[in-house]
């Protein structure tokens, strides 16, 4: 028997190929290669013929490396656990005959099929529980659609269902009475199944509750569908539909409740001296500024009341404001002036990319800002438009020394 | 966190699991939620969260005068995106050829949605029908990337969508999009003339299916 069993591994060691093929292909096609593997498997029982002269991996073999690799097949079925349980109530009460009528032999046999019966039941059903457990996990992820996902769910919630209740039932059957004065069956039906049920059940049930509440929430996305649906194609066939006043109902809907923003701005107290960092942060990020420190020598001897070395930013000026300063400098120390879109035109490469008309603009607004404390006087060319608009259109402006 | 959780709420911000997903966590339990609750109602708010509770966000707790100028501008502003929005989640279920609408969590690639709309015609029609619905879809790059980069900017802009991945240009639907559905029910709900259109629908597809 061992020498058949070493054999039968050989085989599959060397065919290892040709399985795999077979495997992942689902089909294979004769060849020249692979012929004698072709042979070997047929002979063994593990390849079966298929359509158009190509072969297929048997069941029993492919089961095999399903449960091996944990690769689990949409709708899969599983073992029958229910008529695996009657076999081995039947194994059991053949066992009682045997031991009764004083057939040995009989009994022997009997007793190894129930223990190869028990082991097959345990391994069962943790092979249901592994492929329940990574579909829940998955959240049946072989599958893309949302009908399809509600159809996956309802098959192993029929399946959960049923496992549990053949182990709800095995629960009150008299296997473990009928097995008592044989100990080795008790220890291999109490190891293997009946101190393994409580947890078994508990397993399947908690499957069976979350399968219960991902198909409600599946049947609540199926329902949001439905209604994104009736809403854009009303939105789509009513080009000009627009909600009715709701915001003027006496009872508003929750949703129109909806606090807007509050405007929310804080700033540093200006008294404490822990703003002292955060306002000097401020001051750094302005454009353009350079830190200095004030340099000062401490005398030996005496207490320096400067000693906090205040930290004096300046801010550096800007090419706008830098032509703004020439401009009035030059332009208030002459009695005749100076045109503001003159000193543009000749002074480019201090004003840079700034427009003529922001310019004039710019000096209007200087003049109007701190006009009345400088030393100079404006002069603005304007024209009426012809018909009254109560505005004015500037041309230019001159910036002249103000008389004494 | 209560600062956090506060501070975002009296901004008018909806607080999801994308967006603050350690602040969301935080108001899930009781004693946070009836701690920023009291603090609201101190200043006239309340604390709600969508019917599905994935957003929360503050709302009036009564609706005087001033407030009702408010809830006008709230109204204007569903107004304005109503359309818009409700076209896009079409557009992504079309574009991602799926058979559900789009929900509070889920991931938008960018790179995907343009591929589809550069082989599908129909869906390119779908994008260039933004064009029509206001000025904030308008664009001068009248291209596919130009035209989808401004909906889905805007769809983030509305609060819809959040840039999760800036490299790979992953984005991920907000609990506010909780909120436009409640709005959406509503609507569906109480208007009669979509009652009208959507039981005449389905009587037609009934009469569709007895035929066959």
């Amino acid at each position: 028997m061992s020498a058949r069993v070493v054999d039968i591994l050989n085989a599959l060691r060397n065919c290892a190929e040709t399985i795999t093929v077979g495997y992942e292909q689902g089909r294979i096609y004769k060849t020249e290669d692979n012929a004698r593997d072709i042979e070997r498997l047929k002979q063994l029982r593990l390849l079966a013929p298929d359509i158009e002269g190509a072969y297929r991996l048997r069941f029993s073999l492919r089961d095999f490396l399903d449960a091996t690799l944990n690769r689990v097949r949409l709708f899969s079925v599983g073992a029958n656990i229910g008529k695996l349980f009657d076999s081995l109530a039947k194994l059991v009460d053949s066992h009682s005959r045997a031991v009764q009528n004083g057939d040995e032999a009989g009994r022997e046999n009997y007793q190894t099929l129930i223990m190869e019966m028990i082991g097959d039941i345990a391994d069962a059903i943790d092979d249901d529980l592994t492929v329940l457990d990574s579909q829940m996990k998955s959240g049946f992820a072989a599958v893309s659609t949302l009908a399809e996902k509600i159809e996956q769910n309802k098959h192993y919630q029929q399946r959960a269902q049923e496992l549990l209740d053949i182990l709800e039932a095995v629960h009150f059957t008299d296997i473990e009475d009928m097995l008592e004065g044989h100990d080795e069956l008790v220890a291999s039906f109490r190891a293997l199944l009946s101190r393994k049920m409580p947890a078994f059940r508990s397993q399947f049930g908690t499957i069976l509750n979350f399968l219960n509440q991902y198909l409600f929430e599946l049947r609540q996305i199926e329902l949001r569908t439905k209604r994104v649906r009736t809403f854009a194609l009303h939105v789509s066939r009513n080009p000009s539909w627009l909600p009715k006043d709701w915001d003027e109902a006496a009872e508003l809907p929750e949703w129109l409740r909806c606090a807007t923003s509050l405007p929310l701005s804080s700033s540093p107290d200006v008294s404490s001296p822990e703003s002292d960092e955060f306002l000097a942060e401020v001051a750094r990020s302005t454009s353009r500024v350079y830190v200095a420190r004030n340099s000062f020598v401490r005398r030996a001897g005496k207490i320096d009341d400067d000693a906090s070395a205040n930290l004096t930013i300046t801010i550096e000026e800007t090419p706008i404001q830098r032509a703004v300063r020439r401009y009035f400098k030059e332009a208030k120390a002459l009695e005749n002036g100076l045109s503001a879109r003159a000193w543009w035109a000749a002074n480019a490469d201090t004003i840079g990319s700034v427009r003529e008309d922001v310019w004039v603009l710019r000096v209007l607004i200087e003049h109007a800002s701190v006009g009345k404390t400088g030393e100079w006087a404006l002069r603005v060319e304007s024209t009426q438009r012809p018909v009254f608009t109560a505005n004015i259109l500037i041309s230019d402006v001159t910036v002249l020394k103000r008389a004494a | 966190m209560f600062e956090q959780v506060a501070t975002a709420l009296l901004k008018g911000e909806f607080i999801c699991a994308s967006t603050a997903p350690n602040a969301f966590g935080w108001l899930a339990a009781p004693d946070s939620a009836s701690e920023v609750s009291a603090y609201l109602s101190k200043i006239g708010r309340r604390l709600s969260k969508t019917p599905n509770g994935l957003a929360y966000y503050a709302t009036w707790e009564s609706v005087g005068s001033d407030q009702r100028l408010e809830v006008k501008r709230v109204f204007a502003a569903i107004k304005q995106n109503v359309r818009p929005v409700i076209h896009f989640l079409t557009f992504c279920m079309e574009a991602e050829k799926r058979d559900s609408a789009p929900a509070a969590g889920d991931r938008l690639e960018f790179a995907l949605l343009l591929k589809a709309v550069t082989e599908n015609s129909h869906l390119y029609e779908m994008l260039r029908e933004f064009g029509l619905m206001g000025k904030e879809f308008t664009v001068s790059d009248a291209s596919p990337n130009g035209m989808l980069r401004k909906v889905v900017q805007q769809l983030e802009k509305w609060g819809y969508l959040i840039l999760i991945n800036r490299e790979q240009e992953s984005y991920r639907f907000t609990g506010k999009l909780d909120y436009y559905y409640q709005v959406m029910d509503f609507l569906l709900e109480n208007e009669g003339d979509i009652a009208t259109d959507a039981a005449a629908d389905s009587e037609e597809a009934q009469g569709i299916q007895g035929q066959l």
